[in-house]
């Protein structure tokens, strides 16, 4: 059934594949951009990832103007000004980021800097104020495949003196072009591309259970859970299987894109409070809670978790359940990848698999509950719900 | 039309604005969300592109009613993209996590802030539209702590 109102957004260009970056100068030219700021981290550079982007662009018209590294996990608002510094005393003209969530997010907040002529971006915090005066190019380059910040409208950027984490939600941050290239992600790690995988799953998951769904972002996460359950194994198993990590960076994008255009839920609301609270990578936190969250979510939507087995499971698993059994065996589905992943590469199953202990449980509760996320989950959830779902995922 | 929406609207956003100050007095829960905020930590309801706008702010640890007026600093300015976007929030025809999914509105600061501020809407909506419509728009309507009338006697004669 139609929405009776909905919005999608998704403009932008999708390079996919062999020698997708050396096509970047090319699209960057056409954006009028030909002095970008590259933005990455020390941890990038070392293991040789720029200089495969080096490399792409040798020959070409694109000079990088300034490299900007210092970006940490998790990033501020001071490491947004220090590249907008650099920015403008280069001379930059557009925005290259190659990273991962951080980056990526360091780089919206910086398109925001740059965009509004600003000095701080604090004042357009919030979800649709941004009107930019100037457009910046900006390219995404994502070295992971799970966040989808490469197709997402949002970004979160720590204010380390307010001890808030400023969340700005705006079409003006998707990026005009998205370089996916198999030889970024080839080097990660199986436990971190099981861990980012899960996280591209959730967004999946939760974006297709959301009160804000619509046809365009179903379409999306249906492809993305396709992508991700024949191909994340294939990719924690052999990192240089070169297909699987085309298809997992694709599926993170798509299900970025589903996510972006109707927002995640309850285990966003929860993982975001564990991560803050007990520093617990996102895509652990993420891959923990699902089968908890969807437990809880179950009643409301059974129906759309019966669907999805199909995505999950195949089609055989799904004409062999009856229809009213579905939703559930698509949480069992769900808990069965987890486990495999888990004996592939040691992916997390239990909150104290990852240090979490009893009793910080009531704090994240009462951080959950604040999160923006809880408002578009199929089911309201209240303080005793988040501390009962924890409680079950410890 | 346009005058008499725009009309409703004012009348709407007064008896919100005050009813909200009225369960942050009244209501317990409400209360403790209050309790929360830091002084003078306020906001603002308004509509685009010149609609009425309503503002409050926490004063010497109340809640207050700073008037149908836009207060553009406010710590959380919710501002709903066209009255006909609005009108169904206002009248319980749809909850503000509809028309925040239908992408309504626009929201400026704080959005860790803006979910305290949707607990006592959903509280305040308890009291002031009947169980008929909560129950349409809410899959769990917020018990009243004390009567609807009591509410409304407060949120007409005390701001």
């Amino acid at each position: 059934m139609l929405p009776r109102y909905y919005e999608f957004y998704n403009p932008v260009k999708v390079l996919s594949g062999d020698h997708a970056l050396e096509n970047l100068p090319y699209e960057m030219a056409h954006l009028s951009a030909s002095r970008p700021i590259l933005l990455t981290n020390q941890q990038l550079v070392e293991v040789g990832l720029t200089r495969i982007l080096e490399s792409a662009l040798r020959g070409s018209e694109l000079v990088i103007a300034a490299q900007f590294t210092e970006i940490p996990p998790d990033s501020s608002v001071h490491v947004v000004n220090a590249a907008g510094r650099v920015f403008r005393e280069a001379g930059c003209d557009s925005i290259i980021a190659l990273g991962g969530g951080s980056v990526i997010d360091t780089a919206k907040g910086l398109r925001v800097l740059i965009g509004q002529e600003t000095d701080d971006i604090m004042q357009y915090m919030g979800a649709d104020i941004v009107k930019p005066a100037r457009r910046v190019p900006f390219a995404v380059i994502p070295t992971t495949a799970g966040t989808g910040s490469e197709a997402t409208l949002v970004a979160v950027i720590a204010h380390p003196e307010r001890q808030v984490k400023m969340e700005f939600v705006s079409h003006h941050l998707l990026p005009d072009l998205a370089v996916l290239d198999p030889r970024l992600t080839r080097s990660l790690p199986p436990r971190i591309t099981a861990s980012t995988g899960m996280d591209a799953l959730v967004h999946a998951i939760e974006s297709y259970t959301s009160v804000q769904r619509n046809p365009l972002s179903d379409a999306y996460a249906w492809a993305a859970i396709e992508l991700i359950r024949d191909h994340l194994p294939r990719a924690v198993a052999n990192g240089h299987d070169t297909e699987a990590r085309l298809a997992m960076a694709n599926a993170a994008l798509m299900a970025g894109a589903a996510f972006s255009n109707a927002m995640v839920g309850l285990v966003h609301a929860i993982g975001h409070a564990v991560g803050a609270i007990c520093r617990v990578a996102h895509g652990d936190a993420m891959a923990i809670l699902l089968p908890h969250v969807m437990e809880y979510n179950l009643d409301l939507v059974h129906e759309r978790y019966g669907r999805l087995l199909l995505a999950l499971a195949g089609p055989e698993l799904y004409a062999a359940t009856p229809a009213p059994e579905r939703g559930q065996q698509a949480i069992a589905v769900v808990r069965a990848f987890s486990q495999r992943l888990h004996e592939a590469c040691g992916l997390p199953l239990r909150l104290r698999d990852v240090g979490v202990t009893d009793d910080v449980l009531p704090a994240i509760a009462r951080t959950a509950i604040n999160d923006g996320a809880l408002l578009l989950n199929p089911k309201e959830a209240g303080l005793d719900d988040v501390l009962q779902i924890l409680r079950q995922a410890l | 039309m346009r005058w008499l929406k725009a009309l409703l609207l004012r009348i709407l956003l007064w008896f919100l604005g005050r009813g909200i100050c009225a369960c942050a007095r009244l209501d317990s829960r409400a209360a403790a969300e209050v309790a929360g905020w830091a002084e003078g930590q306020g906001l603002c309801l308004q509509i685009a592109p010149t609609g009425p706008a309503m503002a409050l702010t926490k004063s010497d640890g109340r809640l207050r009613f700073l008037g149908l007026r836009a207060e553009p600093a406010a710590d959380l300015v919710i501002q709903f993209k066209h009255p006909e976007g609005a009108l169904p929030v206002f009248l319980g025809r749809q909850s503000i996590a509809q028309a925040y999914a239908q992408r309504r509105m626009t929201m400026k600061g704080d959005l860790t802030f803006a979910m305290s501020v949707v607990r006592v809407m959903l509280i305040t909506e308890a009291y002031l539209f009947p169980g008929l419509i909560t129950r349409r728009i809410m899959q769990r309507v917020p018990e009243r702590e004390v009567s609807a009338a009591r509410v409304y006697l407060s949120t007409l004669l005390t701001a």
